[in-house]
């Protein structure tokens, strides 16, 4: 079976040698960041986390997010989704493994990481959230090997791998809510401290995260004779529909009582990021694009006719996805951090050793989501074939 | 099959990296001609806080363990096997004997090939970096 | 009716919701493993604290000579670029230090005027709630927010926790910066640090243990016209010189709605 992953035609190696040259490109500039220190980044004292933390944030929800085809799949026996399941659970897999480097990348010391495991905190949320995530890594890569060896041999999976999915759902969801508690707990930072943090957080991964398993299962309709099967897509493309409409409603909920409240530090972070906040407004234009996406890909996945359009899907989902990222993944971060505890507002934009990283982190994740799609979309073809 | 070449070649590609760090080091080794170095003892001291052969064996653990007694539970008197009491502290005890870092300590971690980061930080007697 | 900490709060409140022993005793763990020991509100033994006389620091010199001291005590890194600037004890604007007290009437010599900052040493440290390694934790003993270098692993999580903006994170090799006298020498045997470690005021916890005050108390007191801008001592003790301030003069601490106990003290 692994076998598939040393064969294939011309167009796989090319995408394999892509990912190589960019984890290399990553590689380099990471070794920059070692010997030198953070000071390589764009982050400072007063904007500690930058692009690093950002994106580990927004992939915590795209691994989450497979609890979206696992759920309806085992839990509600929806079939339609046989075939996209495994294709989430690889997805999950290589972004728990890409929130995990982006934590280590992120480390002012990174020979130290094992300090997490040998003196833990348990009253440190991201102690919490190594955990959770370990565990989500385990479970998804058991039951993904399991059920897709038992469907490789056209057999049933062994019954004990039914609970251990069961424990996959609400494990899914511990994994995005320990995230958003990592700063909704911070009484410093009155922008994350909010408990509909964790409820945005999930609702938002539930957009990004299917939206981008649509992509990828567009991908494989297009380039390969696996096709997960137009009514799964078609159904993905209502839960993103409903996940964004719940996002912008909690998104709603928090501007409302932050401005109708009026009250200055919950006012702050929203006037940085929207308007600009004594003459400081790098991120504004991102923030209106973002917005402006968000508005435009809801609109159209509301209707129908355009929803169920596979072509006119690819690029909504690829709007949805960017927005969420704007969203989770530029504001959300850096807003927290503006003003300072001490009112100085310091803007924040990554610098190049920074971006490479944040590229090179997400060749790997997509390397191995290459290498795991090729043996699915390999044995597929085959059983198809036979 | 066909494969046992490419099989062959991929698992000795795997275990002469897998191996890397100790004909690395082999190597290195072969730069000095292997004796070991003469380490300059301190003149007007007798023994140190616990005897010879266990420093020798012992001292990054015992270094380890000050550290935390002294930053972590403010602990900071060690009574030694034979009932003497010492700071625990490597500027102030430990190099109060040993005051030249580079003939005692450095010297021997040069021939072990070990680099402890202790004075990345750490400054000798009178604040030398 | 002895007021509960937060802590105990949600020690007790997680306990009972949750009906679970497996679930309740994995948060009384949380809370009594945590930083080697508990922190929370009167688990310590005895807890330092620090007056500042706002009006005595209004004198330059002063608040320049306590920072001074400070730097060559601790070797503190002098980097001016305020992305990478290190801090212990430094000063900021009264409007910036204390937010909640500031209205639009006050005239600009009171929102501007100089204020001396450092680490809280909180009762309830958020940092040391936050930091995943233990590397920042409450000193039973005498209730110092300790660091300890060797295991910091440089998350920053800390920071984003402090309210007060009281941590610096070393972003690169701090030692360029750090000061030496004409052989080369540093002005102190207190240890530079690594980049990738955050660093704070510690209360001068290696003077203390010679029974020596903090450096920048001692600054002040020697010098003519500052005796008393720094009052330091021990909560604990009913005929300490700070309790004896606190008893008697009207003082405030930032940001009390908070809960976090600042155990720096300002008249003003």
């Amino acid at each position: 079976m692994l076998e598939a992953a040393f064969r294939g035609g011309k167009r796989y190696w090319i995408l394999l040698g892509v990912w190589v040259v960019l984890i290399l490109v990553g590689l380099f500039a990471w070794g920059r960041q070692f010997t030198e220190g953070l000071t390589v980044t764009g982050m400072s004292q007063d904007v500690t986390w930058g692009i690093y933390i950002a994106q580990f944030t927004f992939l915590v929800g795209v691994a989450a997010s497979a609890v979206m085809v696992v759920l309806p799949y085992y839990l509600h026996d929806y079939k339609a989704f046989g075939r996209m399941v495994i294709l989430g659970e690889g997805l999950a897999v290589s972004a728990v493994i890409m929130c995990m480097l982006f934590i280590f990348v992120d480390m002012g010391q990174p020979t130290r990481v094992t300090n997490v495991l040998l003196h833990p905190s348990l009253s440190s949320m991201m102690f919490w959230d190594s955990v959770a995530l370990g565990g989500y890594l385990v479970l998804n890569l058991i039951i993904g090997a399991v059920t897709f060896d038992a469907e490789r041999k056209e057999g049933p999976p062994p019954a004990w791998i039914k609970p251990v999915i069961i424990l996959s759902i609400p494990w899914a969801v511990s994994i995005h809510t320990v995230t958003a508690f990592l700063y909704s707990g911070l009484e410093a930072r009155s922008f994350w401290m909010t408990a509909i943090l964790a409820p945005r957080f999930l609702a938002s991964a539930f957009a990004s995260g299917p939206s981008l398993l649509i992509l990828l299962a567009l991908i494989l309709r297009g380039f390969t004779k696996f096709d997960p099967g137009k009514e799964a897509i078609q159904k993905l493309a209502v839960i993103v529909t409903y996940a964004l409409t719940v996002n912008v409603f909690f998104v709603g909920v928090e501007v409302f009582t932050a401005l109708y409240s009026d009250m200055p530090h919950h006012v702050h972070a929203f006037q940085y990021l929207f308007v600009g906040l004594h003459g400081h407004d790098a991120l504004v234009p991102w923030m209106w694009t973002g917005a402006t996406l968000t508005v435009i890909c809801l609109t159209l996945l509301l209707t129908p006719k355009v929803r169920n359009n596979l072509k006119l899907l690819g690029p909504i989902c690829a709007g949805v996805i960017a927005a969420i990222w704007i969203e989770k993944g530029v504001g959300m971060v850096v807003a927290g951090f503006v003003p300072n505890p001490l009112g100085r507002v310091t803007d924040y934009s990554p610098t190049g050793v920074e971006v490479a990283v944040t590229v090179g982190v997400y060749a790997i994740g997509f390397m191995m989501l290459t290498l795991i799609y090729k043996i699915v979309v390999n044995v597929r073809e085959r059983m198809l074939a036979a | 099959m066909g494969d046992k070449g490419k099989i062959l070649f991929g698992l000795s590609v795997f275990v002469i990296l897998v191996t890397f760090p100790f004909w690395s080091r082999l190597a290195a080794a072969g730069d000095s001609d292997g004796s070991r170095p003469e380490l300059e003892y301190p003149a007007d001291a007798t023994a140190c806080v616990e005897d010879t052969p266990y420093m020798t064996v012992n001292h990054m653990n015992l270094l380890n363990e000050w550290r935390d007694d002294l930053v972590r539970d403010g602990n900071p008197e060690y009574i030694s096997s034979t009932g003497e009491t010492y700071l625990k502290s490597l500027t102030k005890t430990c190099l109060d004997c040993h005051e030249n870092r580079d003939d005692f300590c450095t010297s021997c971690h040069d021939y072990a090939d070990v680099q402890p980061t202790c004075w990345e930080c750490h400054t000798t007697k009178g604040g030398g970096a | 009716m002895e007021k509960k900490s937060r802590r105990t709060f949600l020690k007790e409140t997680a306990g009972a919701a949750l009906g679970l022993s497996c679930g309740g005793s994995i948060l009384t763990a949380a809370c009594t493993t945590s930083g080697e020991g508990s922190h929370g509100e009167g688990s310590v033994e005895s807890q330092w604290a620090m007056v500042i006389d706002t009006e005595k620091a209004r004198n330059p010199a002063v608040r320049e000579a306590c920072m001074e001291a400070c730097v060559r005590e601790h070797n503190v890194p002098r980097i001016d670029d305020p992305a990478e600037k290190i801090d212990w004890i430094w000063e900021e604007e009264y409007q910036h230090v204390f937010p909640d007290q500031v209205h639009d009437h006050l005239p600009d010599s009171v929102k501007e005027a100089p204020v001396l900052v450092l680490c809280n040493h909180c009762t309830n440290p958020p940092c040391v709630r936050v930091c995943p390694t233990q590397a920042t934790w409450k000193r039973e003993e005498d209730g110092i927010v300790m660091m300890d270098m060797h295991r910091c692993i440089g998350c920053r999580y800390c920071m984003a926790a402090c309210p007060y903006g009281s941590r610096s994170f070393n972003w690169r090799d701090p030692r360029q910066f750090v000061d030496t006298d004409a052989q080369g020498n540093f002005h102190s045997e207190y240890p530079t640090r690594t980049r990738g470690v955050v660093e704070k005021c510690n209360f001068c916890a290696e003077r203390l243990r010679d029974g020596l005050a903090p450096a920048c108390v001692e600054a002040v007191n020697q010098l003519p016209g500052g005796e008393g801008a720094l009052t330091f001592g021990d909560l604990s003790d009913p005929a300490s010189e700070v309790n004896r301030i606190l008893s008697s003069q009207r003082t405030i601490t930032r940001r009390v709605a908070l809960g976090t106990g600042p155990n720096v003290f300002y008249i003003v």
